[in-house]
């Protein structure tokens, strides 16, 4: 049974590719998010291989959701699909495209372009719902990853900064090592889901999918693309450290990890039309939330199991630490609630001011922990045999935090909301749906 | 940005230059290579190094989700990979055991390489030589499992350096501008020199 | 007996600078490798016809990056490689 299962995977290892040859888009006309004086008469697209047009092989949507091309056909060059347009007023269209290789697998894309205005990007195409719960849950988890890391980092550095046992230093490389991988591997699903939303794929066709159009039209695609080749050096530098044993590289990597964590800031839905100084206060509040969490969860899953004898050095540096980094996070908080907020009303009627609400009264739930550590668990250090469970505690109303903020993140404030009329606003209200 | 035929040499080199690395520690033995400190990181540091130059290949060449998770899968393994042996030669780890993250390598590195092609052996030249590579790096995960077993072994340490040379000279061959072995489907387009 | 007791050094010299021999060989057989590739697919080196082409044609040529790993390998780790292998066999009994 064993070697009929073993022959089987290597038959199928060997000729994968039995029923299988798939098409690649080489150039295409209207490029993604070209805009238009004149609305274009066609849409064109070149493959590097021959493939079969179908009627739906190309379909071109406006912002209704109204289909504006005609059925496509093969051009001169069977490597080439064409569909007419029709005489299409100032707006913004989407291109929907599938192309049946000659194995008979299907290829999938989506792009924009615009007539007499800009073209959306590809990620808010008519037919994309936006971020799902799904995608709230993958940035949470890339938050938590970088507090590991992030945090981790800075408490080592601030908090620890000399020599510690072996065990210690173990635990600690392990936390942020797992921090790091964490990032690149979250940031990846991340990715992959919001291009998933866009071209509308389920699974087996998404790995077909092009991913080109949201990873380089897209601020989330561009934030995407730097962030995971920032956070490989970041993982390169955290193992050279450790191979070294050099503390001072530890430097660097917290300073480049910082820089790179500024790409959920610059890619954030919020982020969309607000100013650079808004986007620092968003980086400002992020970088001081990590290091806050990141350093709770150092305390109480490095230091107290691995050093007991450093207990009391780490708890009372990292509570002098604690309270300039929630200056830092309440400051720029408070900043980026009013200008998102405007109306004090928008907290219990708008979706996005009730999540905010959820987050402000577990915020306060979280520094009144963090009070009575300082007040109350910091004399009795030595006699407290429960610190730990209380660390941990904190710790994880912090992470029910980064979950609310993430959620936040993903979704659009009320007067961004009222001020833009997206593409995606207009799925609800079309007639009909694209395939 | 590169084009991909180049993106293939450029590492097709760096597989020569492993290949080079290890028939060398092969012929001379354990104990003369790693005389000198900097020799026994050399080829561990030279694969991490390629691990994390595929990162950007993975980002900037995302043509379908597939193509994409298999450039993230080699990158990850050449890291592993290179980062397990940089540290067994520091002494940093000791269990043999993350010796065998490089034969661990070699099968996904293989496995990956045929999933990602969808294309028959003789659709084109860079389907058959996907095809080719893949079955080089699952038959030659052998050698580091060998190598691993017996690391005195001259035969498992040659076949080690061997499959390198030979990956390298498909890399080379890869892409259609490079006729090693024709164009061999007119659905892959007009035929280059 | 002393015939047996003469013999057995000369063979392990003669192993050893087999395999002095191989390790010197190793970089100057790839660079000739490059060369034979690039007499055969002398197209393939765009430096020979630089016009129009892009940064990355005229910094990649894939002949000449086997050559020079052949080249680098052969004046950057051999010659080290090379001493240590004579130290180790001095050292042998």
């Amino acid at each position: 049974m064993r070697r009929a299962l073993l022959l089987g995977l290597l038959v199928a290892l060997a000729w994968p590719a039995g029923a299988l040859a798939h098409a690649r888009l080489k150039a295409e006309h209207p490029q993604f998010r070209e805009r238009f004086e004149a609305a274009p008469a066609r849409v064109v697209l070149r493959f590097d291989q021959a493939v079969d047009a179908l009627a739906n092989s190309i379909v071109v949507y406006d912002t209704r959701g109204k289909i504006v091309s005609r059925p496509a056909r093969n051009g001169a060059d069977p490597r080439t699909v064409l569909a007419p347009l029709q005489r299409v007023p100032r707006g913004a269209y989407t291109v929907r495209w599938h192309a049946l290789s000659s194995d008979s697998h299907v290829v999938s894309g989506v792009y924009t372009f615009g007539v007499r205005m800009n073209a959306p990007p590809p990620t808010e195409a008519y037919g994309a719902s936006g971020p799902t719960r799904s995608e709230d849950v993958v940035r949470w988890l890339y938050f938590a990853a970088l507090a590991l890391l992030v945090g981790g980092l800075g408490f080592r550095l601030l908090v620890l900064p000399r020599s510690i046992p072996e065990a210690l230093e173990r635990r600690f490389y392990i936390v942020t090592g797992i921090g790091a991988v964490g990032i690149i591997h979250v940031g990846i699903a991340a990715f992959i889901m919001r291009s998933e939303d866009a071209l509308q794929l389920p699974f087996g066709r998404l790995l077909y999918g092009d991913l080109s159009p949201v990873a380089t039209g897209t601020r989330f695609g561009q934030a995407f693309i730097a962030m995971t080749l920032g956070f490989t050096w970041v993982l390169a530098l955290l193992f050279l450290a450790w191979l070294t044993g050099r503390r001072a590289l530890l430097w660097p990597t917290l300073l480049l990890a910082l820089v790179f964590a500024s790409g959920l800031s610059l890619s954030g839905h919020s982020a969309v039309d607000s100013s650079w100084f808004t986007q620092l206060a968003d980086w400002a509040h992020l970088s001081a939330a990590v290091l806050w969490v990141g350093g709770l969860v150092q305390l109480a899953v490095c230091v107290w199991p691995a050093a007991p004898g450093l207990r009391r050095e780490a708890f009372l540096r990292f509570a002098r630490l604690a309270p300039v980094l929630i200056a830092v996070l309440v400051a720029a908080g408070v900043y980026l609630s009013i200008l998102r907020l405007p109306r004090l009303s928008d907290l219990w009627t708008a979706g996005y001011g009730q999540v905010l609400l959820v987050k402000l009264g577990l915020v306060s739930a979280a520094l009144a922990w963090g009070a009575f550590h300082h007040l109350f668990v910091r004399p009795r250090l030595e006699r407290t045999g429960w610190a730990r469970r209380s660390l941990v505690g904190e710790g994880a109303v912090a992470m029910t935090i980064l979950l609310l903020a993430a959620i936040l993140v993903n979704a659009k404030p009320p007067d961004q909301a009222a001020r833009r009329t997206s593409l995606v606003s207009n799925v609800s209200s079309s007639p009909s749906n694209p395939p | 940005m590169p084009p991909p035929e180049h993106v293939h040499w450029l590492f097709a080199s760096g597989f020569l230059a492993l290949g080079l690395f290890l028939l060398a520690e092969a012929v001379v033995g354990r104990e003369v290579w790693r005389k000198r400190r900097w020799r026994a990181y050399l080829w561990p540091s030279t694969m991490f190094l390629m691990g994390l130059g595929m990162w950007p290949v993975m980002a900037f060449f995302t043509s379908s989700t597939l193509h994409m998770l298999a450039h993230g899968a080699w990158a990850e393994v050449m890291m592993l990979a290179g980062a397990a042996e940089l540290g067994l030669a520091s002494g940093k780890l000791r269990s043999p055991l993350w010796r065998l993250a490089i034969v661990l390598a070699f099968v996904v590195t293989g496995a990956a390489l045929l999933v990602h092609e969808q294309n028959d052996w003789f659709f084109q030249r860079s389907a058959f030589l996907h095809h080719l590579l893949g079955w080089t790096f699952l038959v030659a995960a052998v050698f580091p499992l060998g190598r691993a077993l017996r690391p005195r072994s001259a035969v498992f340490a040659s076949g080690f350096a061997l499959a390198f040379v030979a990956v390298a000279v498909m890399l080379y061959s890869d892409r259609d501008v490079a006729p090693v072995f024709g164009h061999l489907s007119p659905m892959a387009g007009e035929p280059h020199r | 007996m002393t015939q047996i007791a003469t013999e057995a050094p000369r063979e392990t010299y003669s192993r050893r600078s087999a395999r002095a021999y191989v390790l010197s060989a190793l970089g100057p057989v790839t660079v000739v490798a490059g060369i034979v590739w690039a007499l055969l697919q002398p197209y393939r080196l765009t430096f020979l016809h630089p016009r129009d082409q892009g940064f990355w044609w005229l910094l990649v040529e894939p002949q000449l990056l086997v050559m020079l790993v052949g080249a680098l390998f052969h004046f950057l780790v051999v010659p080290s490689l090379l001493e240590d292998l004579n130290e180790f066999d001095e050292e042998e009994p």
